[in-house]
């Protein structure tokens, strides 16, 4: 297999014939009337054809475009449209087809989680009025879509038409759409069954093309019998070309409108060979069907009737006698029965073929389609064919290639294809949906995954070399939830048997996985060097000439660096990524680049480089790993924040929110949540962070890649600020004892610096400085700056105390530099009230405040420090911490500025 | 006509219909909904009308019903709620 990511945009997604409209052949009978009220109507934005089957539907609708040559998108839906998802994805595949060099805004949307309608017809609007042609799309079989969110945007399109676009849908039944307000919009025209009717004249020019004997008289009585309709009037007169009488024909016709079921053997049946009659039924075991397919699905059965000039001999009869045969592609080469025909056939199955034959039958049809890369078909059969095993063997080879692409959203398809009790039987399955958990965050259904895959992998034999690549795939699995649950040792084992259990030629994804979390392990143990070298030998050797391998590399040093908290490496290896994964070709791996980049570009204070990619990752937003994705706007709302930018704060956050609905997933939104509570304790507004508390989820499980935003810290504010100062200080040190762990040094620094502030409010000013100096040391090398501008103006005179007493300085009085740039969006200049701190977790100690309250009542230094019991001396320093803190130089603006921010009552 | 019972039917529980449609119904037509021919009679002018009893589990099946006939072009004339028709009896008998 070649991996080549030009490769990768080759794998077939979407079925064409899906996309065919019924071509037209000499037999139909051209139904003028219809197509000029077709035509006329064609400045509305709306056409509903809502006939019975058999009415012509179909084919009038595909006489109308092709004869006034109008510009096409034509979708025959079927169940599998009910997924929002393939839905779109059809309609991107009918744009690119009409327009293959646009690029759409409804791609955006392709393989991401639940959306809402409003977003999605919001795109396909804009893809519409972009079109300076009129364009036409027809939905064929409206009705076996059940899915209200389809139904919400095809209505909400409808309400808002693009100027030149105009939807036709064509239904058996009427579809749930408030038709009134479009009636007397004027935006609707109704094609019903007495419209489709055919007139006497249409049905006289039908008789000529079956040059069937019937007189005009008969016609009369044959169209008030069927109420015009074609499919009764076509097998009435093929009845009578087959030599039956008509009043047996019309009699039918009057006790039971199941024509074609009553007349079907006299009129296909007649006089066919048996080996035609076979061929009749093996073809309506298909959806559609092509000549080399049906060739394919003979030889795979032992039936002396069924033979290749057969065969041949079966399409001219087909051709010939009409058996409701509608053409799919103007080249002849496939077909599809008309449904009522079809069905017809369906019930005679039994007479012809045993279950196991028709079980094989089945198997033949998607090895076929799977040898001509249509894999969704190959699948859809294989499951019809009942033989689940197969179905798994199908699935399976696919599944990796899949995994190897990065392609999550199609696997959850895929997976969904299969009937429940797979989920549980199926170990493949099992282990496929695990990964999916694991990249949804889910790590609860992760844990029960990886105990249900523990079960069904008793039966695997070792020995068998595809069984030892499952059971590889199941230690990935572990060697990820252990390193989440904090055992290295096991991470170290798990990952090290994956490794030895898959092959390094084929599942890439899972075996590439295993590196990683080895590697990460290994650094995690100290062992950086080992870590960096264990990527290099995986990968290494081939990342100068394949940009995959490249890619994969890249990854694995991103995670490491993100442990290490390493900005530098960081931002050139993210940057790299970025290129190689390419957005459109790897998109979870281009957005793990840009969260590195960000993440990099964030920590060391270069905040204007941000905003440049951001709206490049807007637009990919449901093409990466939500979380990751999540992260990076946490990223950007941090940068807005520090930068002054309220306003788009605000519109980020709503973003975000908006985001994590879209997702769907309750642990994402719960992580959005957590944010907010964050931003909420930033500004100062504790009462509404502890409103919205309850449903923040401060324990995403995200923290163990050592990503920027530690949601766990959020908790610890929040607890301090709200009087549970003794649970949020055990926290903490529990969070301090993984990231030392884990050595993740860009949690450490910050969960340090915030230890720092909590011992200063407590006025142990020395073990502050002793914590503060020890994360300095830390993010020297490192250039960790936002960590300690992110901890607001308490953390200033801590800072100075330990820049007037270190030789080595410079980056203390970086940071110092830094906090005077600060300053232009420091809560003096806030742009708004609102955001102006009230109370923050870097707010005056106790101890200050108390000097403060004495000073504001009038009492000198002296005074203060006999009230206290205290040296003078102390009191300067409190009093000089108060000043920094409050951004004042004098004893009056610092009461002054105290009362303002109600830190003190008001004189 | 009124039907003095009606409150015991249920949207989600079982319940036997009768259902009348124009024409005659086959054989594999009947197989998809498990009901049985109650009668064939004839309305004139050369017309038959049939009249089938279904059982069904709830509502939704009786909808899957409707939706057979229609797509099989069978006009309904009417529809009706027989809670007292036992078709095990009427079958033996």
């Amino acid at each position: 297999m070649n991996r080549s990511p030009e490769n990768f945009t080759k794998i077939q997604f979407v079925a064409k014939s899906k996309l065919y409209k019924p071509a037209l052949r000499k037999e139909f009978v051209n139904r003028k009337a219809l197509i000029e009220q077709l035509e006329a109507n064609i400045s509305a934005p709306f056409t509903l054809v809502s006939a019975s089957t058999g009415c012509g539907k179909s084919i009038t609708v595909s006489q109308w475009i092709e004869e006034k040559g109008h510009n096409y998108g034509w979708l025959s839906l079927d169940e599998e449209h009910n997924d929002v998802q393939v839905f779109l994805t059809y309609i991107v595949a009918l744009f690119k087809e009409q327009w293959p060099q646009r690029t759409f805004h409804l791609e955006s949307l392709l393989g991401g989680s639940d959306l809402p309608s409003n977003l999605i017809s919001a795109l396909l609007i804009n893809d519409l009025d972009e079109t300076h042609e009129p364009y036409v799309l027809v939905l064929d079989d409206y009705h076996v879509i059940r899915e209200q969110k389809i139904h919400e945007i095809i209505q909400e399109i409808l309400q808002f038409p693009p100027e030149k676009f105009h939807l036709v849908i064509l239904t058996r039944r009427d579809p749930p759409f408030k038709m009134a307000r479009l009636r007397a919009q004027n935006k609707l025209l109704e094609i019903r069954m007495v419209d489709l009717a055919f007139t006497a004249d249409e049905a006289i020019k039908l008789r000529s093309k079956i040059a069937s004997t019937i007189t005009d008289e008969q016609i009369k009585s044959l169209i008030q019998n069927t109420e015009g309709w074609i499919t009764g009037i076509t097998v009435g007169l093929m009845g009578l070309k087959e030599g039956i009488s008509f009043e047996k024909i019309l009699a039918s016709l009057t006790n039971s409108n199941s024509i074609i079921s009553d007349l079907f053997d006299e009129v296909v049946y007649k006089g066919l060979p048996i080996n035609i009659q076979k061929y009749l039924i093996l073809t309506s075991l298909l959806d559609q069907f092509s000549l080399e397919l049906i060739r394919t699905m003979e030889a795979s059965i032992d039936d002396s009737d069924l033979t290749q000039p057969g065969c041949r001999e079966f399409i001219r009869l087909s051709r010939e006698r009409n058996f409701f045969l509608i053409p799919l592609d103007s080249t002849g080469e496939w077909y599809r029965y008309h449904h009522l025909f079809r069905s017809q056939l369906n019930y005679r199955t039994e007479r012809y073929f045993t279950k196991e034959v028709v079980e094989r039958l089945y198997k033949a049809a998607s090895g076929w389609f799977e040898e001509n890369q249509m894999f969704e078909e190959s699948l859809i059969y294989a499951i019809r064919s009942k033989d689940l095993q197969f179905a798994v063997t199908l699935f399976n080879r696919h599944r990796i290639e899949l995994f190897n692409h990065d392609r999550i959203q199609k696997l959850n398809q895929f997976i969904s294809l299969f009937p429940p009790q797979a989920m549980n039987d199926c170990l493949e399955i099992v282990l496929s949906s695990a990964m999916l958990q694991n990249y949804n965050a889910n790590f609860v259904d992760l844990a029960k995954h990886i105990d249900r895959a523990e079960e069904l992998s008793k039966a695997l034999d070792f020995y068998k070399p595809y069984d030892r690549k499952l059971f590889g795939e199941l230690h990935c699995l572990k060697d990820i939830m252990s390193f989440k649950s904090g055992d290295i040792e096991r991470t170290l084992f798990y990952a090290e048997k994956a490794m030895e259990f898959i092959p390094g030629d084929e599942h890439y994804f899972h075996r590439e996985s295993s590196v990683a979390y080895y590697s990460m392990a290994l650094y995690v143990k100290g062992l950086k060097d080992q870590a960096l070298e264990n990527l290099d030998s995986e990968f290494g050797k081939f990342a100068s000439s394949d940009p995959y391998y490249k890619m994969r590399l890249l990854q694995g040093r991103c995670l490491i660096h993100f442990l290490e908290g390493n900005t530098d490496l960081l931002a050139t290896d993210g940057e790299a990524l970025k290129t190689f994964a390419a957005s459109d070709i790897f998109p979870a791996a281009w957005m793990m680049g840009a969260y590195s980049l960000a993440t990099s570009l964030y920590i060391t204070n270069r905040l204007d480089k941000i905003g440049e990619f951001h709206e490049d990752v807007k637009k990919h937003r449901y093409r990466g790993w939500p979380l990751w994705i999540m992260h990076f706007y946490f990223i950007k709302c941090l940068s807005d924040m520090a930068t002054g930018k309220w306003e788009e704060l605000d519109r980020e956050i709503t973003h975000c929110e908006i985001l994590a609905n879209e997702f769907g997933q309750e642990s994402i939104k719960g992580l959005v949540k957590a944010f907010q509570v964050e931003v909420f304790l930033r500004k100062g507004d504790i009462d509404s962070a502890v409103a919205i508390s309850p449903f923040a989820n401060f324990n995403v499980g995200s923290s163990f890649w050592g990503l920027y935003y530690i949601p766990e810290l959020t908790q610890v504010k929040l607890l301090i600020l709200t009087g549970k100062e003794e649970k949020g200080k055990e926290l903490l040190q529990n969070l301090i004892h993984s990231a030392r762990e884990y050595r993740k040094n860009n949690h450490l620094i910050q969960c340090l610096a915030l230890k720092a502030i909590v011992y200063a409010r407590e006025s142990r000013y020395e073990q502050a400085k002793e914590l503060l100096c020890e994360a300095l040391a830390l993010s020297k090398d490192l250039n960790h700056k936002r960590t300690f501008l992110d901890m607001g103006w308490g953390i200033l005179p801590l800072l100075k105390e330990i820049g007037e007493t270190q030789a080595d300085n410079a980056h203390v009085l970086s940071l110092l530099n830094a906090f005077e740039e600060e300053k232009r969006y420091s809560l003096k200049k806030g742009p708004e009230k609102n955001i102006t701190p009230k109370k923050s977790i870097s707010d005056l100690s106790k101890r200050e405040l108390e000097i403060l309250l004495l000073v504001s009542r009038g009492a000198n230094n002296g005074e203060i420090a006999e009230e206290l019991f205290i040296s003078l001396d102390t009191v300067k320093k409190h009093l000089y911490r108060a000043y920094q803190k409050l951004y004042v130089n004098n004893r009056m603006a610092a009461v002054r500025r105290a009362q303002e921010l109600d830190l003190l009552p008001e004189e | 006509m009124s039907h003095p019972h009606t409150y015991t039917i249920q949207f989600s529980g079982p319940g036997t219909y009768r259902i009348r449609v124009l024409g005659n119904i086959g054989k594999n037509m009947l197989d998809l909904f498990e009901g049985i021919v109650e009668s064939v009679d004839d309305i004139g002018e050369g017309k038959v009308s049939t009249s089938i009893i279904v059982n069904v589990l709830d509502q939704a099946q009786l909808c899957g019903i409707i939706n057979i006939l229609y797509d099989h072009r069978l006009a309904l004339i009417s529809l009706i709620w027989a809670p007292s028709y036992n078709i095990k009896e009427n079958i033996s008998t």
